[in-house]
């Protein structure tokens, strides 16, 4: 009677505690992954910029401030905005991000952007009867110089250095981590089937737990981390930076419910596979 | 045994137990999370800013009429009746006797702002805007709303339409200064005044260093009371 009140560590109890180990390790897997193919990737952060608007926003503000570098230097908007587009700001933005990705973290300079805008400015000067020499060329090449950083800064990502480096890291270490998680998972579930081996329903349900608890994690990583952090109120500029990262850190919060979908759909499948078939018997008593 | 048989076959156990190993799979995640981030999360929070999002610049001239109405020359206004601009919001109007400036004007001075009026320089002490006893100093382009200042002379009556109120200055002194000068300014007076600055000189081309600064001393207008 004593040894029944005991609480006993039985096949069930060690089935159970798998069953979780196991659903954690496919949360860090889903976790590795997930990051492996956003942070790991440039072709993740271009999509950022394509979803985000990034070219039409980044434009708009540049379009501004050259707009007024021209209403100081005594040139027209249209001529300050002769070499913007928000498509060609948009595709820069992508280049620099993928030279980020293949290591060469300097900015690229912009001249032709400079080049343009002097050619636009000499252009305009000359309609007014001013040939641009000496002290006049200096001075409009100054603003040349002021529009082809700005378009730099517009174009390039801020901490590029620390990035690059934590980009190298994050595609050395993930592959490491979520080829453990799979490989203790895998060792997990075959530790599982061993010791629930006369009881192969228990094992099934085991492993139909552990799919949908992971899936369930991942469900609430993607649709409720998101409201949680309330991105909006990231008080970073210029807008089209923010946008971008707050579409970025968005997308790969996202990503967690497609695991979650593909863990839950496994989840399902095995269920389903387990289900007692009481019709075959019914009908074959008959 | 009642145990054993919810686990193997009651289709209760689906949920519940999956609920359970979620639990405690998102509480050991949290740790981990608190652990491993949670110096980086305490400078991610450095970036986050206490409101919403931030709103757009009013047109606070629409509020003009209601508010002068009850406004005379010489009353004070106490500083919290009023709504104090924000960055980007037009809150009032600029001309200047003798010259052509006649321009809205708006509170900071970014290039949005200086592409549609005179700006107002901003800062959390020393400069205002008309009425706060302060020194009030107004920015704009050489080539668009200030070009006239070159017209200015002295004893002109600058004119300064708030929402508020109406303030008129007369100018006293103008100059040319580098731009890096900053004797040019004074933000530590306690009297109200009001500085006009743009690009010199006004038909260059290209950058330029030198501003045009215009002086005018406060005549007439509403005072702002500060809060006890």
């Amino acid at each position: 009677m004593k040894k029944q009140g005991k609480f006993h560590f039985g096949n069930t109890q060690w089935a159970l505690l798998l069953g979780w180990i196991t659903s954690l390790l496919l949360v860090v897997l889903a976790v590795g992954l997930v990051l492996f193919s956003t942070l790991g990737t440039g072709s993740y952060m271009e999509s950022a910029v394509r979803k985000s608007n990034f070219g039409q926003t980044a434009c708009g503000v540049m379009e501004q401030d050259f707009i007024s570098f021209g209403a100081g230097a005594g040139f027209s908007a249209e001529t300050m905005t002769a070499a913007l587009s928000p498509e060609q700001v948009e595709q820069d933005m992508v280049d620099s991000i993928h030279r980020i990705y293949e290591g060469n973290l300097a900015a690229h300079e912009q001249n032709a952007i400079a080049e343009t805008t002097y050619a636009a400015m000499e252009q305009e000067a000359a309609a007014k009867g001013v040939t641009l020499e000496g002290g006049t060329k200096d001075a409009v090449e100054i603003v040349a110089e002021a529009v082809r950083q700005e378009y730099v800064n517009y174009t390039t990502l801020p901490l590029r250095v620390q990035l690059g480096t934590l980009i190298k890291k994050v595609q050395k270490l993930v592959w490491i981590l979520a080829a453990g998680c799979a490989l203790l998972a895998a060792a997990s579930v075959l530790v599982l089937l061993r010791v629930t081996r006369r009881d192969p329903r228990m094992a099934c349900r085991s492993l139909v737990f552990a799919l949908a608890g992971a899936a369930l994690v991942c469900l609430v990583i993607g649709l409720a981390v998101n409201p949680m952090m309330d991105l909006q109120r990231l008080s970073l500029e210029p807008a089209s930076l923010k946008n971008l990262v707050v579409c970025y850190v968005e997308g790969i919060f996202g990503r967690f419910t497609v695991f979650a979908a593909i863990y839950f759909a496994v989840s399902v499948v095995l269920g389903l596979l387990l289900r007692p078939r009481k019709h075959k018997k019914e009908s074959a008593e008959y | 045994m009642k145990r054993k048989y919810f686990l193997r076959s009651s289709p209760l156990a689906y949920l519940a137990v999956p609920l359970v190993f979620a639990v405690l799979s998102l509480g050991v995640l949290a740790l981990m999370v608190k652990t491993i981030a949670g110096p980086y999360l305490g400078l991610a929070s450095w970036f986050m800013s206490n409101s919403a999002v931030s709103t757009q610049p009013q047109d606070l001239m629409a509020q003009a009429s209601e508010l002068m109405e009850h406004v005379k020359d010489g009353d004070s206004i106490p500083l919290s009746s009023i709504t104090y601009p924000s960055e980007g919001d037009r809150y009032g109007h600029i001309t200047i006797s003798g010259t052509t400036v006649d321009a809205p004007v708006y509170y900071g001075d970014n290039s949005t702002i200086l592409n549609q009026g005179v700006g107002t320089y901003k800062d959390s002490y020393g400069v205002g805007i008309p009425g706060e006893g302060k020194t009030i100093l107004l920015a704009g382009h050489n080539n668009t709303f200030f070009n006239d200042l070159q017209s200015i002379k002295e004893g002109a009556v600058v004119t300064i339409e708030t929402y508020y109120g109406v303030y008129t200055y007369t100018v006293k002194l103008s100059g040319v200064y580098d731009y890096r000068d900053t004797t040019s300014y004074d933000f530590t007076r306690t009297d109200e005044n009001l500085i006009m600055y743009t690009c010199y000189p006004f038909d260059a081309l290209g950058f330029t260093p030198e501003r045009y600064f215009v002086y005018a001393s406060y005549t007439s207008g509403p005072v702002l009371e500060q809060d006890q």
